[in-house]
């Protein structure tokens, strides 16, 4: 790990301006609705979506980290397929468009790099973030830890600005998730050369659920 | 085209299963239902092979079916359990094919109750399913019950052709009436027209950390989903229907409508999934 540690806490931390810090990754929402209402819910919101969302997130950007360094490009178009198939809500499709094309569009600003011409113009951010790692030259388990940290961060911070929290209770939350964490990103790593098709596709249905609820929504906090 | 998308339906009638269980009490099963029009006749069954627990009968309509109502030629077989389970260990299989331009309507007896068995082992079926151009499949199982301490998997893998039209419905019950939850995962991947349209891996139970969050199914007893798919139907467009807090029917493509919903029990979910049919319009509402 020693070699890209700097280029991968650049990459995965939340200041970087890719927009990530406007969302709640569902949270906001499902606290509106009941489902978190102290420390004990957002520790096991926050493991549902690393076993979930936040797997299938790491091995497509580990798989799309793969292939761009790869140079099989025909596969990004094809990773981002299936990513788009294992994600059913279409809000979430659009926030995942989104945070895809803002990212890109931060690392052609900050790292000017030969694959940016060469990618398609519209990838999800899994995806894109997988490709961002390649151009850093980092490898495609750090894509992974990345991309998981980042979908872990998003509702951890969101938390202090949504719910009477204390903050280091939020982030006890997450520090008692490292070891769950390593080892789905581990996992996840294994998928750099996969056939695209085999990529995990865990679902959560409540997530696509409130996804829905909260793009509705005319008051709100959060994008997502 | 059908030999090679489709082999196990025109495999022969004892082909050697796909994996052996591991423990001898353990059953493996296959069976398979065709439905083709052939020789002028309309949706002729032109396979009906049962087997352990896949009993295969031609039936007439067992209630409201989506699309088919009333349409007295379609190819009509209900699945009744055979013997009691999946058991753990269990490898069995079920393979549907649908023939350019014909209507079948695949349906169950009852629910499936998913049982351990002594062996510890993860019981598996496996769907392959085929739909071809012109062709109807309305699947309408009835739910799968994960008794407590069983490890159940169920991989349904869907390939449609461009021009198929497709109802799927699926009601995942975790546990009997206050019963702790069973363990099931269900992988349902559909392809259309070679393209992945909906590829999703719903595991719930205590063996998968997790599932109990509310980003997940947040303990809910009841978890179902539906996707239809009614080729240059427009049901999909723009459609983003809210349907009580916890059930959605969403547009996946101008033509494919896809439904979440989570809900306390059954009936509950039951009423859910039949709210999204009937925001579609007719002929997917009752």
């Amino acid at each position: 790990m020693a070699r890209g540690t700097e280029a991968l806490l650049l990459l995965s931390d939340g200041r970087l301006p890719a927009g990530g810090y406007a969302h709640s990754g569902g949270l906001e929402s499902a606290i509106r609705m009941g489902r978190v209402n102290d420390i004990e819910d957002l520790k096991r919101f926050l493991t549902g979506r690393a076993t979930t969302s936040g797997a299938v997130a790491a091995a497509f950007a580990a798989a799309a980290c793969g292939a761009c360094l790869g140079d099989r490009l025909e596969d990004v178009s094809v990773l981002d397929d299936e990513f788009q198939a294992r994600t059913p809500s279409p809000a979430l499709r659009q926030v995942s468009r989104t945070l895809g094309r803002q990212l890109l569009r931060a690392m052609t600003a900050i790292h000017p790099h030969q694959l940016q011409q060469r990618l398609p113009r519209r990838l999800n951010h899994p995806v894109a973030f997988g490709a961002a790692a390649a151009m850093l030259d980092l490898e495609p388990d750090d894509a992974a830890r990345g991309v998981l940290h980042e979908t872990l961060m998003g509702p951890a911070m969101a938390v202090v600005k949504l719910m009477s929290v204390d903050p280091f209770d939020a982030h006890r939350a997450l520090a008692e998730l490292v070891p769950l964490l390593d080892t789905i990103a581990g996992d996840a790593a294994t998928y750099a050369d996969a056939d695209p098709a085999t990529l995990p596709a865990f679902g959560a249905p409540l997530s696509d659920v409130v996804a829905e609820h909260h793009a509705a929504e005319e008051v709100r906090l959060f994008a997502s | 085209m059908l030999r090679e998308s489709h082999p196990d339906a025109t495999a022969g009638a004892h082909a050697p299963p796909a994996a052996a269980p591991v423990d001898a009490a353990a059953m493996t099963a296959r069976a398979a239902v065709s439905c083709q029009n052939v020789d002028g006749a309309a949706n002729r069954l032109t396979r009906l092979r049962s087997e352990g627990q896949f009993v295969l009968r031609p039936t007439h309509p067992k209630g409201f079916e989506p699309w088919a109502h009333g349409a007295a030629a379609a190819g009509r077989v209900s699945v009744s359990a055979g013997t009691a389970g999946p058991l753990g260990g269990d490898r069995l299989s079920l393979d549907v094919y649908v023939g350019p331009g014909a209507v079948l309507v695949l349906n169950e007896i009852s629910a499936t109750l998913a049982l351990p068995g002594t062996s510890g082992e993860q019981s598996v079926i496996t769907f392959t399913v085929r739909v071809d151009d012109g062709a109807t499949l309305i699947w309408l199982p009835e739910p799968v019950i994960a008794a407590r301490n069983c490890d159940h998997r169920q991989d349904i893998r869907v390939s449609l052709a461009a021009s198929a039209r497709f109802l799927l419905r699926e009601e995942l019950i975790v546990g009997r009436h206050n019963e702790a939850p069973g363990n099931i995962a269900q992988h349902v991947r559909v392809v259309r027209d070679d393209r992945p349209i909906y590829d999703q891996n719903l595991r719930l139970g205590d063996r998968y950390q997790g599932w109990d969050s509310p980003s997940v199914a947040d303990r809910s007893k009841a978890v179902g989903n539906m996707l239809i798919v009614d080729p240059a139907s427009g049901i999909g467009t723009n459609r983003a229907d809210l349907i009580e807090a916890n059930t959605v029917g969403v547009g996946l493509d101008d033509d494919v409508v896809q439904a979440s919903a989570v809900a306390a029990d059954s009936l509950a979910l039951s009423h859910a999934l039949d709210e999204v049919l009937n925001r579609l319009g007719p002929p997917w509402s009752r």
